[in-house]
C-alpha cells in the first residue's frame, strides 16, 4: 500500500499575483461569460483531464465584485507575485526542513473545467527535500509549492456553469508527500503534524474549506488514486481504508470476470418494452437504451465500498450525460416492474445489463461511457481523481491529471531568493509546533493529552487565555470541546466566559448552558445567568446555609467528631453544587463544626 | 535541448536544462513538470543526453474541400499573438499559420468560408513600418483581385495604424478587409482569438467593402464590434475590449454565433479592380504637444526635411505660444502642419480662442475629428498626391475614407 498526501492551505495574504483581498464576498454586482478552448492540434500534448473537461462545452459565467480587477478575470496580465505569500512559504519550508530553491519559476497548469478564468493555475516549487519526523518514522516532503487558489462554484444550470471570483487566485501553499505514508492512522498524524506547522505562521487563513487534504492511495496491483479535498482530519484514515477496500474489490471483480467469461455485448433500444411503466424516469425518456452484458449477474451489484456498488462506479461514468443508470441487479426497483426485467431479459438474451432512459444521443454517450468503464474492469483499477464523500466512500471526479499540461508563466519573471532573505526569515521563524507543546506541557502543567488537545485547536489563543485571565486550562479545554461540539468555530466568543469565571461572576458548571445559549445566538450573558442561576453565591451566603446545616445536625456531630465532615460535605454540597467552590465549602464546613464541638 | 544532472550539497536534480534569463543562474525543467532555477555558483553540471522535445507537427487532415455555398476568405499572418502556438517546454510562442493549424485551432470557420491561409511575414505591430504596410496593402490587392474577403491576423499594439493606413490606399475596394487580433495570447484556454477569427471570418464573408477591424465587444465571448479602420483607436493595455469606435458608432456587431447586425447601410460597389495607391510620403510626423515643448524639435523636424507634422495639440487644439515661430518658419519652409487632438474624443476647433484663431492664421489646417494616428497616415497619402497648400488643405479637410464624420453625434 502506497499512501501520499497533498496538502493545501489558504494563506491569509492578498491576492498572488494583484493586489485584491481575499475575503470571500457576497453580493456579485458584474458578471462575464467566457468560454475555454482546447484545440485539437494540443490534442497530444493536452493532458486528458483538461481534454475530457473541454468535451462538456460549457459556459462559463464569472461574478465579480466592485473591488474584483483586472487580473483574475484575465484581462490584465499578472502583476509580481504577493512577498508576504512567498516568505510564508519560505517559512514553511524551512519548518519543514526543506531546501529553498535559487530562483522561483511560476508555470501554467492547465484546467479547463472553468475554475481558473484563464484556463490555467499558476504554480511554483519553493522548497525541496523537506521531512516531517512522526512516531511511525519519517516521511519525505519532495516538493513545496506555491500556487493559485481556483474561484468558487456557485451554481450550474443547462450550459452554464457559474462561479464567484473571490477565491481565485487566493495564494495556496501545496505540501506533497512522497508515497511513504504506510498507515491510515499516519496518514492521519503527518496531516495534523504539517497542519500544525502551518497554523504556527499565523499566516494560514481559518475556517472551513481553507485546509484541505489530497490523499493518493495505490495498493499492489491497483492504480493511483487520488482523493481531492478531503477536509476533514479524523476522516483521513476511512477515506484511505475504504480507497483500499475498493480497490481490492475492482481487483476482485476483475479475477471474477475473467473466471467468468464476462463480456460486453450490442446496445439495444428496449424503448417498446416500457410502454405502461411506472417508471417515472423513464416515462420522461425519449429513448431507452440497454446495453447487454455476459455474465455480470451479482458483479454489477457487489458492494465495493461502504454503500457503494460496482454499478456506481458505472453510473459516475455515464453521469457526463445523464443523471444516472439502472442495472439488472437491483432490478426490480426503481419503479421498474419485475414483468419489465423479464422482458429486458428475455430481448437481451441475458440477465444482466445496463439501461439508460434519456435522449438517443445522450443515452448512447452514457452507455459508452458505461462500456469505457466496462473495458476497464477486465484490466483492474483505473487511475482516476474521485471526490471524497460523506460516508467515507468516495466517487469518480475526472481522470487523474498528465504530466504534459505544465509550461513556464511568461509573463511572470523568475524570483530570486537570496540568501539574506532566507537569512531573515530564519530569524523569524515561528517556534515549532512540537517544541511548543512540550514548553506547554512544562509551562502549564499539562499532561500530553491535553497539550495535544492545545495544539490541535489553538495554541496561541490558550497561552492568551491563560495570559489575560485566571482560569486553569482544563476549563479553557472544557469550555473549547463544549463549543465546538455545539457546531461553533468562533473561539473569540470564549473570552467573556472566561472572563466571567475568573472574577467569579458565573459558576464553572454553567459554562455548559451559557455555550449553549451561546450556539443559538443568544449571546447576553448577563441574561443567561439571571435566568439560569448560574451566579455563585458569597461566601457569607454559603456561610449562612453551612451554619445552618451544621446547627440542624449537632447530634451527628456529636456522634462522628471530626468524621462528620465528610457526613455533613454531601449535605452541603447538595444546596450549594455549582455555586461555590467545593474547597470553599469543605473549608467553611471545618470551620463551623470546630465552632460546636 | 541537454538533459543535464545538477549536484547541489547532498542532492541531485535531474532534467532538462531550459533557456535562463539571467546569466547567474541556470534553469532546469524537472520531470514532474515544473521548472526551478539554480544559481551557477557551488553547483555540479553534468550533461546526461540530449532531450529531443515534444514539439512534434500535428498532421492534422484538413477536408478542405472546396464548398461552393461558401464565400472565399484569405486569412493574411503578419504576426502578433493571434495565430500562434505554445511550446509546452519553453513556453515560447511561435506562429501557426498552415491550413492544419489554422483548422486545428479554429475548425469553425471552415464551415462559414472557403478559408487561403497565407503568411506575409512574422513581426510584432510594434515593429510595423511604412514599407510593411505596403507590402501589407499589395498582398491585399492580390487576394481581393482572387475574390477573397481578407482577414489580416496583425499584433495589436498598432494596427489601428494598418488599419487606417490601408483605409487610404487600397481604392477601388470591392469586398471586406477585416483587421484582428488578440490581447490573450492564444496559448491560453481563455484566449480572446479564437472568435476575433471566427467573427472576422463571418464579417469578411459579407458586402462590406471597407477597411475595419474586429475585436472583442466586451470582456465577455459573445461578440465582436467590426469598427471603421479609420475611427477606431487601441485604449486599453490589456482588455480585450481594447479597440473602439472613437467619436461614432461600430460598423457591425458580430455575435459568437454568427449573427450579424449591422448599424448602417452597406457601402457603394465599385467599378474596376481594386487597386494599391503607391503614392506615399513617407517624412510625416507624429508630434504630442504637452506643456514646456521646446520649439527647437520642430526646428529640427523641419531641418531633417520632414514634409508633414500632426500636431496632437491640446484641447480643442492649441499649442503653446512660443512655437509659433516655429511652426511659421516651418510653413514658410512648404511643411504641413495639421491639427488633431489629444482628447481623442471631440472635435478640434480652432475659432473659439486665439490660440487657436492665430495657429489658423499661421496656416495649420484644423483637422476636425480625425484621430492624431489616422491623420498621420492620411498626409502620408494625401502629401504623396500634392505639394500645393491649398489642394492638401482641401484634401486634409475632406472626407476621404469616413475619417471626418459631419456631426459628432451623442453616443
Amino acid at each position: 500500500m502506497k499512501i501520499g498526501l497533498e496538502i493545501h492551505a489558504q494563506l491569509n495574504t492578498k491576492k498572488l499575483f494583484c493586489d485584491c483581498d481575499t475575503d470571500l464576498l457576497d453580493n456579485p454586482t458584474k458578471t462575464i461569460e467566457r468560454k475555454l478552448h482546447v484545440t485539437v492540434s494540443e490534442l497530444e500534448e493536452v493532458d486528458r483531464a483538461a481534454f475530457e473537461e473541454s468535451l462538456k462545452g460549457k459556459k462559463h459565467v464569472y461574478e465579480a465584485f466592485d473591488t474584483s480587477c483586472l487580473v483574475y478575470l484575465d484581462e490584465e496580465p499578472p502583476h509580481e507575485p504577493n512577498e508576504e505569500a512567498i516568505e510564508t512559504v519560505l517559512k514553511v519550508s524551512l519548518l519543514l526542513n526543506a531546501d529553498i530553491v535559487d530562483q522561483i519559476h511560476f508555470m501554467r497548469k492547465m484546467v479547463i473545467d472553468g475554475s481558473n478564468v484563464s484556463g490555467f493555475q499558476r504554480t511554483a516549487i519553493v522548497g525541496l527535500n523537506g521531512v516531517v519526523e512522526t512516531d511511525y518514522g519519517n516521511v519525505e516532503i519532495p516538493t513545496i509549492c506555491i500556487e493559485e487558489d481556483a474561484a468558487r462554484k456557485d451554481r450550474e444550470e443547462k450550459d452554464r456553469i457559474f462561479w464567484k471570483i473571490d477565491r481565485l487566485g487566493t495564494p495556496l501553499i501545496e505540501i506533497a508527500t512522497s508515497p511513504s505514508i504506510k498507515t491510515p492512522e499516519q496518514g492521519r498524524e503527518v496531516a495534523l503534524f504539517i497542519g500544525n506547522i502551518l497554523k504556527a505562521t499565523k499566516k494560514i487563513k481559518r475556517g472551513i474549506g481553507t485546509i484541505r487534504q489530497d490523499l493518493n492511495i495505490s495498493i499492489d496491483g491497483g492504480a493511483r488514486i487520488e482523493i481531492k479535498g478531503v477536509q476533514e482530519l479524523n476522516m483521513i484514515p476511512t477515506y484511505i481504508k475504504e480507497e483500499v477496500k475498493r480497490q481490492e474489490n475492482l481487483l476482485k471483480i476483475k479475477e471474477e470476470l475473467e473466471k467468468r467469461k464476462a463480456g460486453i455485448g450490442e446496445i439495444y433500444d428496449i424503448t417498446d418494452l416500457f410502454k405502461d411503466t411506472k417508471c417515472k424516469i423513464i416515462k420522461k425518456a425519449e429513448k431507452v437504451l440497454a446495453l447487454k452484458l455476459k455474465n455480470f449477474s451479482g458483479i454489477l451489484g457487489m458492494e465495493i465500498q461502504k454503500d457503494r456498488r460496482f454499478g456506481s462506479e458505472l453510473a459516475d461514468y455515464a453521469r457526463k450525460y445523464v443523471p444516472g443508470i439502472f442495472h439488472s441487479d437491483e432490478l426490480p426497483g426503481y419503479g421498474i416492474s419485475e414483468e419489465e426485467k423479464n422482458r429486458v431479459t428475455e430481448k437481451l438474451e441475458s440477465d444482466s445489463f445496463v439501461i439508460v432512459a434519456s435522449s438517443k444521443e445522450k443515452a448512447e454517450k452514457a452507455l459508452k461511457e458505461v462500456i469505457k468503464r466496462i473495458k476497464i474492469a477486465f484490466q483492474g483499477v483505473p487511475e482516476e481523481t474521485r471526490k471524497p464523500l460523506e460516508n467515507g466512500a468516495t466517487a469518480y471526479a475526472r481522470p487523474l491529471p498528465g504530466e504534459a499540461r505544465m509550461y513556464p508563466e511568461t509573463d511572470v519573471p523568475p524570483y530570486n531568493i537570496s540568501e539574506e532573505l532566507i537569512e531573515k526569515i530564519k530569524r523569524e521563524l515561528p517556534e515549532l509546533p512540537r517544541d511548543k507543546k512540550i514548553r506547554l506541557m512544562k509551562q502549564y502543567n499539562l499532561n500530553e493529552e491535553n497539550a495535544t488537545k492545545i495544539m490541535a485547536y489553538d495554541p496561541d489563543f490558550f497561552e492568551e487565555i491563560m495570559r489575560e485571565y485566571s482560569i486553569k486550562p482544563t476549563i479553557f479545554l472544557k469550555a473549547v470541546e463544549i463549543y465546538r461540539s455545539l457546531g461553533c468555530e468562533n473561539l473569540e466568543d470564549l473570552k467573556i466566559v472566561f472572563d466571567y469565571i475568573s472574577k467569579n461572576r458565573l459558576v464553572k458548571e454553567g459554562i455548559e448552558k451559557v455555550l449553549e445559549e451561546f450556539s443559538k445566538g443568544n449571546m447576553d450573558i448577563e441574561r443567561i445567568i439571571e435566568n439560569h442561576g448560574l451566579k455563585p453565591i458569597t461566601e457569607s451566603d454559603a456561610e449562612e446555609v453551612i451554619q445552618r446545616i451544621v446547627i440542624q445536625n449537632r447530634d451527628v456531630i456529636e456522634k462522628k467528631g471530626e468524621r462528620a465532615v465528610s457526613v455533613l460535605m454531601g449535605e452541603c454540597m447538595k444546596v450549594l453544587r455549582g455555586k461555590v467552590d467545593g474547597k470553599i465549602v469543605n473549608e467553611i464546613l471545618r470551620r463551623e463544626i470546630e465552632k460546636i464541638k | 535541448m541537454k538533459r543535464i544532472r545538477i549536484r547541489k550539497g547532498d542532492h541531485i536534480y535531474e532534467g532538462i536544462e531550459m533557456p535562463s534569463v539571467e546569466e547567474d543562474y541556470i534553469v532546469l525543467k524537472l520531470d514532474n513538470g515544473y521548472n526551478i532555477g539554480f544559481r551557477r555558483e557551488g553547483i555540479d553540471i553534468e550533461a546526461i543526453g540530449e532531450f529531443e522535445g515534444h514539439s512534434k507537427k500535428i498532421e492534422w487532415k484538413a477536408e478542405t474541400k472546396y464548398r461552393k455555398d461558401l464565400r472565399d476568405v484569405a486569412i493574411l499572418g503578419t504576426g502578433g499573438t493571434i495565430a500562434s502556438k505554445i511550446d509546452y517546454t519553453t513556453g515560447a510562442v511561435y506562429p501557426a499559420f498552415s491550413p492544419e493549424e489554422l483548422e486545428a485551432m479554429v475548425p469553425e470557420i471552415f464551415e462559414i468560408a472557403n478559408i487561403y491561409p497565407r503568411e506575409i511575414f512574422q513581426i510584432l505591430s510594434e515593429n510595423m513600418d511604412v514599407d510593411k504596410w505596403i507590402k501589407i496593402g499589395k498582398t491585399v490587392v492580390e487576394e481581393i483581385n482572387r475574390g477573397r474577403g481578407v482577414v489580416i491576423a496583425h499584433g495589436t499594439d498598432t494596427m489601428h495604424y494598418t488599419a487606417s493606413f490601408l483605409s487610404f490606399t487600397l481604392k477601388n475596394l470591392n469586398l471586406p478587409v477585416v483587421l484582428t487580433g488578440s490581447q490573450r495570447s492564444s496559448d491560453r484556454p481563455s484566449s480572446d482569438s479564437k472568435m476575433n477569427i471566427y467573427c472576422s471570418v463571418k464579417f469578411a464573408t459579407t458586402d462590406y467593402n471597407r477597411v475595419v477591424v474586429c475585436m472583442h465587444g466586451s470582456m465577455e465571448d459573445t461578440f465582436c464590434y467590426v469598427h471603421r479602420g479609420v475611427k477606431v483607436r487601441k485604449n486599453h493595455t490589456s482588455r480585450r475590449d481594447a479597440f473602439q469606435s472613437v467619436n461614432t458608432k461600430p460598423v457591425a456587431r458580430v455575435s459568437y454565433d454568427g449573427k450579424i447586425e449591422f448599424f448602417e447601410d452597406l457601402p457603394e460597389k465599385h467599378e474596376g479592380k481594386t487597386y494599391f495607391d503607391d503614392r506615399i510620403e513617407k517624412k510625416v510626423f507624429l508630434l504630442k504637444v504637452f506643456p514646456g515643448i521646446s520649439p527647437e524639435i520642430i526646428d529640427f523636424l523641419i531641418d531633417e526635411g520632414y514634409k508633414g507634422i500632426v500636431l496632437e495639440g491640446t484641447g480643442l487644439g492649441h499649442v503653446p505660444s512660443f512655437l509659433y515661430d516655429s511652426i511659421k518658419k516651418g510653413i514658410e519652409r512648404g511643411v504641413t502642419f495639421c491639427m488633431t487632438s489629444q482628447c481623442i474624443n471631440g472635435r478640434v476647433n480652432m475659432n473659439v480662442y486665439q490660440t487657436g484663431r492665430k495657429l489658423k492664421a499661421l496656416g495649420v489646417i484644423p483637422c476636425e475629428d480625425i484621430l492624431p494616428e489616422v491623420c498621420y497616415t492620411k498626409m502620408m497619402h494625401v502629401l504623396g498626391h500634392t505639394e500645393e497648400y491649398s489642394e492638401i488643405k482641401r484634401l486634409m479637410r475632406m472626407n476621404l475614407s469616413g475619417e471626418i464624420t459631419k456631426d459628432t453625434v451623442i453616443l
